[in-house]
């Protein structure tokens, strides 16, 4: 029974000392004790948040400041210290905090306190309020790099009594369609007060199958009014997504206790190969008749739409980088083969979805470099109907501002290419060149023995 | 039973140490990675040239949530080494042609104005830092004791 005793003992001393030890043992640098203040407080009142600011045994003897700086935060949730003209929030109490000391010295194994006092005004407004406590030595080190160590006390007070408000909304979603998908999506916090997030992402397809799904963990620090933050998340889908067709990212963010904040959905363009990706326009159309897609800029194309009605969907053009893959038959190819006996000058590719009539009016437009060695007049517009290069409807050219145009069916732009192309400039054949250069020469010494005649006449 | 009683005497030590530690104000010790004093550079290395070295984040709960920041704050070198005489930034002096990367669990280019973590977690943590430097042929060769300079701010915080 007392060798029981004795083990046990001896089991809880270990124990104990592992639970000593527990805190990391590292070389001490800067320590602050009270680093986060998150009290209540009442308009009118009055508190004081008291920090204790140390450094090691065997740290150097340090310098150290103390600043109250603006409450700012990046897309990362990383907390920035704002200057007073930069601190524009409304939520924020820099301006009602004051501080006991702002500088002092530091021996090795010492520490300081420091006292915030933070007189919140009777009109202080509503929701949460924010401020930074910025705690930093001076730069240490010789050489090459030197450091500045540095701890963020963040000042996120309750205003009592008031009407806390936990609003978001999304504001933007990218998605990039490598794989894996990664989606990012930009949340704004819209309430007056600070609080957690966490997002969820599906893939759909445009039939509405769900393909994938992601979420994140809650964020690991609040998002702070009027703050934002980018949740980024990647999916995997069991199959490969589809060149050419569209596809529905659905971000969904929510409270750490799942309450709704906002959900967007955003449609994104898989690009077929050969696409140059950086050409790529896309336009959301919702319940109305569908605008002008000016795509000049970006790939040279204006697109614009009749007898589609009111239509939802969505509508893409991009450039291509050379002659597209999918046509089986070239586009140079003859006529009777389902080419257009033309040489090709460049393509585009307009895809659309969610329209079901109307037709579409194509202007691609094009330089004076592009179409060198081309006949102008004989520039034409046509596009991929999936058997043959089909010539588009109503073509007119407009040489003056360089600009070809053509109507094309709505139900023939699920993802077909189109291109412009004519006929070049005949080349000079060569039994030309060389009957001008026998023809030159034979005048030359023609002319020559002319000269040669007149010299000895004269002598 | 004596052995009981001891028993109970630890158990009790045991309490009195983890009360307080649950009871005390939250703390954060942020430790930056030991002293970069010389750093050779030489364009016809792999570069970019690293170093490494470790941050450490001590906070009092096993729970608390840190964040950890790398920032060039000088105006002077705003992201660049900068030529340095020894006590201070040389005026109108060399500046390397590429601002240094600084990476962890993720990677900032200094000087990182916007404050992006370089690290975030729980607990008691080491972070691995990496100095990344890229050095070409048209930076220009410091003479005598004139060295390459920055200064890196680390910022830790428990998160609100």
């Amino acid at each position: 029974m007392v060798k029981l005793s004795r083990y046990l003992i001896a089991f809880s001393l270990v124990i104990c000392l592992l639970l000593l030890a527990a805190p990391v043992s590292a070389d001490p640098g800067l320590k602050v004790t009270g680093a986060k203040c998150t009290a209540s407080v009442a308009p009118g009142q009055t508190i004081t948040h008291r920090m204790t600011v140390g450094i090691g045994e065997s740290d150097p003897a340090m310098d150290i400041f103390v600043d109250v700086k603006g409450f700012g935060q990046s897309l990362d949730g990383a907390y920035q210290e704002l200057e007073v003209q930069d601190d524009t929030s409304p939520y924020s109490v820099r301006e009602f905090i004051t501080l006991d000391k702002r500088a002092f010295h530091l021996d090795p194994g010492e520490s300081q306190e420091v006292t915030a006092t933070i007189s919140i005004p009777e009109d202080v407004g509503s929701g949460g309020g924010y401020a930074l406590i910025y705690i930093h030595s001076k730069p240490t080190g010789e050489g090459s790099v030197g450091y500045v160590t540095a701890v963020d006390v963040p000042i996120a007070l309750t205003i009592s009594g008031t009407e806390l408000i936990k609003t978001g909304e999304i504001t933007d979603i990218s998605v990039s369609p490598d794989k894996p998908i990664a989606v990012s999506t930009t949340f704004h916090n819209s309430g007056n007060y600070h609080y957690r997030a966490k997002n969820e992402v599906k893939l759909k397809d445009e039939a509405g199958n769900i393909l994938a799904t992601a979420a994140t963990s809650p964020t690991s620090s609040s998002i702070i009014p009027p703050y934002s933050y980018q949740f980024k998340v990647s999916l995997s889908p069991e199959q490969e997504l589809s060149p050419g067709k569209i596809y529905y990212i659905v971000s969904r963010v929510t409270l750490e206790d799942d309450t709704l904040l906002d959900t967007e959905e955003e449609s994104f363009w898989v690009p077929l190969p050969g696409i140059d990706e950086a050409s790529i326009v896309k336009v959301t159309v919702e319940n109305e008749a569908p605008p002008l897609i000016d795509a000049v800029d970006k790939a040279d194309s204006e697109v614009s739409f009749n007898g589609t009605g009111n239509v939802s969907g969505v509508v893409v053009i991009a450039k291509y980088k050379e002659e597209p893959s999918v046509p089986t038959i070239s586009f140079s190819a003859p006529e009777d083969k389902g080419g257009t006996g033309k040489e090709a000058v460049k393509f585009i590719e307009v895809y659309v979805t969610g329209f079901t009539a109307g037709t579409a009016n194509i202007k691609l437009h094009y330089t004076d470099a592009e179409i060198s060695g081309f006949v102008e007049d004989s520039l034409t517009l046509s596009y991929w109907d999936g058997n043959i290069w089909q010539a588009a409807d109503n073509i007119s050219l407009d040489s003056a501002t360089n600009v070809i145009s053509g109507d094309i069916p709505v139900s023939a732009l699920g993802g077909t290419a189109m291109g412009m192309g004519g006929t070049k400039i005949p080349a000079m054949k060569w039994s030309l060149i060389i009957e001008i250069a026998c023809g030159a020469v034979a005048v030359i010494l023609i002319l020559l023995v002319y000269f040669l005649l007149i010299r000895r006449r004269r002598r | 039973m004596r052995g009981l009683c001891l028993l109970s005497a630890v158990f009790i030590l045991m309490l009195a140490f983890i009360l307080p530690q649950s009871a005390q104000a939250q703390s954060i010790e942020v430790t930056p990675p030991a002293n970069i004093t010389d750093w050779v550079f030489n364009p016809s290395l792999p570069q970019p040239q690293t170093q490494t070295g470790t941050c450490v984040i001590n906070v009092t709960n096993a729970t608390d949530n840190w964040t950890l920041t790398a920032q060039d704050l000088n105006a002077t070198t705003s992201g660049y080494m900068t030529e340095w005489d020894g006590s201070s930034y040389v005026t109108g002096g060399a500046k390397l042609h590429n601002a240094m990367n600084i990476s962890a669990t993720s990677e900032v280019m200094l000087p990182n104005v916007a404050g992006t973590n370089i690290a975030t977690g729980t607990g008691n943590t080491s972070v691995s830092v990496t100095f990344k430097q890229e050095i070409g042929y048209n930076d220009v060769v410091l003479s005598g004791t004139h060295v390459y300079r920055i200064v890196v701010t680390f910022t830790g915080s428990i998160t609100a």
